[in-house]
């Protein structure tokens, strides 16, 4: 109960407690100017009948009777006396049993209740509230997003116009306001205009309502909205958001980066000015077997491995790491070294066969389009025929039957991608796909964050889900793009260099020792030197590009600061 | 971009002559200088010798696919050939190699100089069209049998 106290000040802070504090004061005065004037008459009327009792009693019987208690040790033998009694009787029926009950519930106990849950959902932003992120709706990838804000102590609410719902929310620890999302005064009680980015994560067509409405009352606050549909990409666009997430398609296109299929160039992930992330494979490449030290990767190319993946989990390089045949490689270097890796690679394992694409909904065709793009064939399995296209590419039948995947061609499948929207499936079908092809690559989405490590378990080689990649992209956008997610958990970010390490040299400043980051780059004046050697001094107001999971990301700002 | 469209009978040699994994590049480039299609075939071989120092072109199940780029290469051509004895490449799966696609191209062409590549290597995967290519006893044998599995 240590919340009553501030339940309490809550509570006493609207205007109509007080009034009903009043009245019930008032009520209780009378009760007690009763009670004293029924012991006074009690006094006279005894002091006739010729029995004396102290001024006590005469309360202590008053309030005997009106209680309906009646030892009964004390009592008139005149009528008058017994007439007395039964008024008291009576009124004390009256007042102290219904009345009272009543007045405390009406006007304390019903308002009270009333603070306290208004204290948990209220309808507008503290005063003083400015940076924060407005959020739309409570959907999969504002979990995630609310949680890395919370985590980087960026204020945020959560739109939300059921009370109850809003309760339930605040009950898990989530900051939300109540209001209607398509009504004005809902975003100036939000302070929009004060807001760092305002989120709309419904569906497109409310997301569309939100950010008109959004825009009426604030012209230039920055807007990101997430879209399902290709189609709605303009038409929030014109509607005033200043950023429209795809997300669908991004999800499929970072799927089918992942893919095993067609040859084995160089997929670009991410960007960082002119320097390029990429990923790849090197299974079926003269590379496997051999030590990173040995495969003469920088000589050939100038392309440096940053990272390197062994079945799904990331490690920064050493030396002597040997090549295997689940290896993928993170490179970092510019477009012409990305470039002259894939046409080093291009003529290594390049398979003829189909990827299986499970679920042709639209992350499923994001993935196949993607494919297409890179030339690699594939087959979708989709279960309702109205979403399957009439093209020898669909196979239509579930998934779990193990009949519809042949015909899809597992048996000899590059690689397998589960797409579905629904977590529990995928878990299922790529355990099943795995027990039927144990050596095969499978892809995994999710769309919960916290089915993710299922997946893994379930056999997925690689799995990303919808919400963080979602939030990652909107943190972006809050930020200005500099965080590049390279899969759950991993990402390369910027940083400036810390006072605290700015003119010593990259190797005296530990700081893969004590956060776990490794520095992948140094920007100067807009000049990138990837794989700075270790004796480099850092120039103040130079730029550092880190890779590193997210808790390693967290101990670097914890430990230099952002 | 059809690999039928990098090859021409002229730039087809059936069989090489070439007993080594350096006699049979220098003859490749060889018909190429032939054809007029380079301005300076020495400095084709250095670029195509360079690439194959980096890593192995024998890409495995007797196919070598040896690339290079060089702006003594004006656009991008591909000469191939039929060894008829097996020669050792240092392919990746130790077997000796008997068929060779040569790519070259200008510094410039560098996508299509690796969608090409991708593009050979895809083919010559198909165990039914190794055999037949290495049947071909002449060029316009050897396109015949190449344009029909791209058709396909």
């Amino acid at each position: 109960m240590k919340f009553v106290p501030a339940q309490f000040a809550a509570y006493m802070q609207v205007r109509s407690a007080r009034r009903n504090l009043r009245a019930l004061r008032n009520y209780v005065l009378v009760l007690l100017a009763m009670i004293t004037a029924y012991s006074v008459v009690f006094h006279f009327l005894m002091a006739a009948e010729g029995q004396r009792f102290s001024w006590l009693t005469g309360f202590y019987w008053t309030l005997t009777v009106m209680s309906t208690l009646g030892f009964g040790d004390i009592t008139f033998k005149s009528d008058a006396g017994r007439l007395f009694s039964m008024v008291v009787l009576l009124s004390g029926v009256v007042f102290l049993l219904i009345v009272l009950p009543f007045a405390f519930i009406q006007f304390f106990f019903a308002p009270w209740l009333e603070a306290r849950s208004a204290m948990r959902t209220p309808r507008e932003v503290p005063d003083g509230t400015a940076g924060h992120v407005i959020i739309t709706h409570y959907d999969p990838i504002a979990v995630s997003l609310t949680q890395r804000l919370a985590y980087q102590g960026r204020p945020y609410w959560v739109l939300e116009p059921d009370v109850k719902t809003a309760m339930d929310l605040h009950d898990v620890g989530i900051k939300v306001v109540v209001g209607d999302r398509d009504k004005v005064e809902t975003y100036r009680a939000l302070r929009v205009e004060r807001a760092a980015l305002v989120v709309a994560t419904g569906d497109d067509y409310v997301n569309t309502n939100t950010v008109f409405t959004a825009r009426e009352v604030c012209p230039d606050v920055p807007i990101v909205s997430v879209v399902r549909s290709a189609d709605s990409v303009d038409i929030l666009e014109l509607a005033g958001s200043t950023h429209v997430l795809h997300t669908p398609e991004m999800l499929g296109r970072a799927l089918a980066r992942r893919t095993l299929g067609g040859d084995l160039r160089a997929s670009v992930i991410g960007r960082f000015g002119d320097l390029l992330i990429a990923e790849a494979p090197v299974t079926g490449t003269p590379l496997m077997g051999k030590l990173l030290a040995d495969s003469r990767l920088r000589e050939a190319t100038g392309l440096t491995v940053v990272g390197v993946w062994e079945r799904g989990q990331f490690m920064i390089p050493a030396a002597d790491a040997v090549l295997g045949p689940q290896t993928a490689l993170v490179l970092a270097g510019s477009e012409v070294q990305m470039e002259r890796f894939s046409e080093l690679m291009a003529i290594y394992s390049v398979q003829d066969a189909p990827v299986v694409i499970v679920g042709g909904g639209r992350v499923g065709r994001a993935v196949a389009r993607a494919l297409d793009e890179r030339e690699v064939p594939w087959r979708i399995v989709e279960k309702n025929p109205s979403m399957a296209k009439e093209s020898g590419q669909y196979v239509v039948g579930s998934a779990a039957d193990r009949e519809v995947l042949e015909r899809a061609g597992l048996a000899d499948a590059a690689a397998a991608v589960v797409t579905t929207n629904d977590d529990a499936a995928n878990i299922y079908l790529t355990l099943y796909i795995r027990r039927l092809r144990p050596e095969l690559q499978i892809v995994s989405r999710a769309t919960l964050e916290r089915n993710v490590s299922t997946l893994h378990r379930a056999g997925a080689d690689f799995v990303m889900s919808y919400a963080s990649m979602g939030a990652n992209a909107v943190y972006n956008v809050l930020e200005r793009g500099d965080v590049v997610m390279l899969a759950e958990g991993l990402e390369v970010f910027r940083s400036p260099i810390p006072a605290a390490l700015a003119g010593r040299p990259l190797a005296h400043t530990k700081i893969r020792e004590t956060t776990g980051c490794s520095v992948v780059a140094l920007e100067i004046d807009g000049e990138v030197q990837i794989s700075p050697p270790p004796d480099v001094l850092l120039p103040r107001g130079a730029e550092l590009i880190l890779i590193g999971t997210t808790e390693a990301e967290r101990l670097f700002v914890e430990r230099f600061g952002r | 971009m059809l690999l039928t469209e990098l090859l021409t009978p002229d730039r087809i040699q059936v069989p090489l002559r070439g007993a080594s994994k350096d006699a049979l590049l220098e003859e490749l480039v060889e018909v190429l200088r032939r054809g007029g299609y380079l301005s300076d075939p020495a400095d084709v071989l250095r670029a195509v010798r360079a690439r194959e120092e980096v890593l192995s072109t024998g890409i495995g199940s007797g196919v070598a696919i040896p690339h290079g780029k060089s702006n003594s290469a004006p656009e991008l051509v591909m000469a191939a050939g039929v060894a008829p004895a097996p020669v050792d490449f240092d392919a990746l799966d130790g077997r000796p190699v008997t068929l060779v696609f040569l790519l070259v191209g200008p510094e410039s062409a560098a996508g299509a100089h690796v969608k090409a590549l991708s593009r050979i290597s895809r083919l010559v995967r198909r165990d039914a069209l190794r055999e037949r290519l290495a049947a071909a006893r002449t060029p316009d044998d050897f396109l015949a049998v190449l344009a029909e599995a791209e058709s396909t």
